[in-house]
């Protein structure tokens, strides 16, 4: 599966990660992905340490996560590879998510 | 048999003769030592039946020449003497005979020492047959652990372990060990390492370190997350090692800060953080089987996530160090190395010397590997730029025209960029062309041709329903082209020219710029101005130029 996702054991925090390429062929899976949770105060990782492209349709469904969950909750994108990284920062994504 | 008389007496070599002819023998004679000697070499007897007192040579001198010659064959000599001469039979074994016949000779005597000095006779051929094939399967053997070796060597040719931050001690390389410790940088600047202990020791244990280590490379070089990586090689365990074999392995991935450390441990024994004050802060526990037990759906890829101290360090280790037991049958255990480790100045050179002194004489019956590994910051790691193609570089063209039905079943980006990176090494830009190049398709295929509007994707149901219309109206397609040309030109500016041509009716390439930062849409235009520093849209919106530098 290129999009995963999973709890933490206190069932705080929800991870997804995908893998191998990012883009409109993921919408469905991505979007089932946050939004099948039902713990609001859950804080959000998208780990894309296994993520080797994305496009701007990737980034569309980053704001639309966003926009689903609120701008009060924490969502960070971590692990993302140089170059995946610089298309955030590009798109300035640091304004929206934390990303480390 | 073939059996040489040695007698100066004519009429005592006929008769011995005519009894081993009898018994079907075949025989040869000689008259004197030297005799012997020359029929020895010429002849080969099995057993040589010798008289003492002869002329030019006597039986003693005849017998020490004959014995120094033979010394790979055993030829049983039996001297002929007088049973009163018990000094010249004294004298005779020790010049090398094997027995003795008491002249005169009694015939009954004579065939029962035959008998069982041809069963001797036998019996040492056999053993020389057997030591030959010993010593060719030995040398098999040895030509067999050479070639295993060098496949060995070159399999962990890609190991990193050369760094400051890694201290580490493994059972000697010239012999094969079941112990296997792997250290590789990945993509986003961490670091993994895997230790593995093989069940059984030797050349078969060592076989599954080929394939775990080719796998751990490709996976590190890939940047897996440590739970997958667990997961794919221990599919690989499982598909090729036999049932009885499996692998106890700890998988770790340190993150550029060096204190973040991510743990997949299945079967070794704790590893243990380290404090800079020498106290061990944290057990790390094995949670899991071993890799190469479990089927792919019973696997779990639950991964320990911690975080070290900046200066502490974590150290894993193999059952070999602490199950150890010297010669008063004393094991070294885990207290003994908890110990060791509050002495703050301890490294692996000193745990290893303690343990060295702790065997004394008794020899380890496993191997002993341990790794440290140092939580401060990671070094940056260059990727490998290893041009294949140096020197002066031609320019090329790549050129792809897409009909209707191409574009409903290809992915032409994913094609184009494995074409791109077959010719030069673009690794660092790949990413990037990737990006630039699904933005221009996209926008061709989306806007130009299939007339999808980006407003639709503002709300979150819109952004669904966009997609689903977008392969609605892909499949439905008919009489539509797209052409992609992708050209590197010898200019002086080194970079890709790009251009995407569709054959729609148009649009208004003002309609897809961004509208707003919170806006779902309008993304992929400023990601193309920002990587790319020409970028036109001509002919209505059916051609986009871009040049997308390389430096």
């Amino acid at each position: 599966m290129p999009v995963s996702h999973s709890f933490s054991e206190d069932r705080n925090q929800l991870t997804i990660g995908v893998s191998g390429k990012f883009d409109f062929s993921q919408v469905k899976d991505f979007k089932d992905a946050y939004s099948e949770s039902d713990y609001k105060d859950a804080s959000y990782i998208v780990d894309l340490q296994e993520t080797e492209h994305m496009d701007s349709s990737a980034l569309g469904m980053l704001l639309n996560m966003r926009k689903f969950l609120g701008d009060d909750t924490e969502i960070s994108i971590s692990n993302s590879r140089p170059q995946i990284k610089k298309i955030l920062t590009i798109s300035r994504f640091d304004k929206k998510f934390s990303i480390d | 048999m073939k059996i040489l008389v040695v007698d100066d007496t004519e009429a005592n070599r006929e008769l011995l003769g005519w009894v081993l002819l009898d018994e079907g023998h075949e025989v040869t004679y000689a008259g004197d030592g030297q005799q012997a000697i020359d029929s020895f070499e010429s002849d080969t007897p099995d057993i040589i039946l010798l008289d003492i007192m002869m002329p030019v040579m006597d039986g003693y001198e005849a017998a020490r020449i004959i014995k120094s010659k033979s010394k790979d064959r055993y030829i049983p000599i039996i001297f002929l003497t007088a049973l009163t001469d018990e000094q010249a039979l004294a004298e005779g074994l020790s010049a090398g005979g094997d027995d003795f016949i008491v002249k005169p000779i009694n015939e009954i005597i004579l065939k029962a020492k035959i008998k069982a000095h041809t069963r001797i006779r036998e019996l040492s051929d056999q053993m020389a047959k057997n030591n030959i094939e010993l010593t060719n399967y030995k040398n098999i053997i040895e030509h067999e652990h050479n070639v295993a070796e060098h496949v060995f060597q070159s399999a962990l040719s890609r190991n990193q372990l050369n760094y400051d931050h890694i201290e580490h001690y493994l059972s000697p390389a010239t012999t094969f060990s079941g112990d296997l410790l792997l250290a590789a940088p990945g993509p986003s600047g961490s670091m993994y390492y895997l230790m593995a202990d093989f069940t059984g020791h030797g050349l078969p244990a060592a076989i599954g370190a080929v394939p775990l280590s080719q796998r751990f490379f490709e996976l590190a070089e890939w940047g897996s997350n440590i739970g997958n990586m667990a997961k794919n090689i221990n599919q690989s365990l499982l598909d090729i090692l036999p049932d009885t074999m499996f692998c106890a392995a700890t998988l770790v991935e340190q993150k550029p800060n060096g204190t973040d450390l991510i743990v997949w441990a299945g079967g070794l024994p704790d590893a243990y953080i380290v404090s800079s004050a020498g106290e061990v802060v944290h057990k790390v526990r094995s949670q899991h089987m071993p890799l190469g037990v479990l089927e792919e759906d019973a696997f779990e890829c639950d991964v320990h996530i911690l975080k070290a101290e900046e200066g502490s360090s974590l150290l894993i280790h193999t059952d070999g160090l602490i199950e150890s037991v010297d010669e008063q049958d004393t094991m070294f255990g885990e207290d003994k190395l908890i110990e060791l480790l509050s002495n703050k100045e301890w490294d692996i050179k000193s745990l290893i010397s303690t343990h060295t002194d702790f065997m004394g004489s008794a020899t380890a019956d496993d191997d002993v590997t341990l790794v440290r590994i140092k939580a401060q910051r990671l070094p940056e790691f260059k990727q490998s730029t290893d041009h294949t193609l140096k020197g002066y570089e031609i320019p090329w063209k790549i050129t792809t025209r897409m009909d209707a039905n191409a574009l409903q079943n290809s992915s032409p980006v994913d094609n184009l960029i494995e074409m791109i990176n077959g010719y030069r090494n673009l690794s660092e830009h790949r990413d990037y062309l990737h990006t630039v190049l699904s933005e221009l398709f996209n926008n061709a295929l989306e806007h130009g041709i299939l007339d999808l509007d980006s407003k639709q994707k503002d709300t979150e149901e819109g952004y669904l329903e966009y997609y689903q219309n977008r392969e609605t109206r892909l499949n439905s397609l008919k009489d539509a082209e797209i052409s992609i040309e992708i050209e590197h030109p010898l200019s002086e500016e080194d970079g890709i020219k790009i251009t995407v041509t569709n054959t729609g009716p148009g649009f208004d390439f003002s309609s897809i710029k961004q509208a707003s930062d919170d806006a779902s849409y309008g993304r992929g235009i400023p990601l193309i101005t920002s990587l790319c520093n020409q970028f036109e849209y001509s002919d209505g919106g059916r051609r986009v130029d871009v040049f997308y530098p390389l430096q």
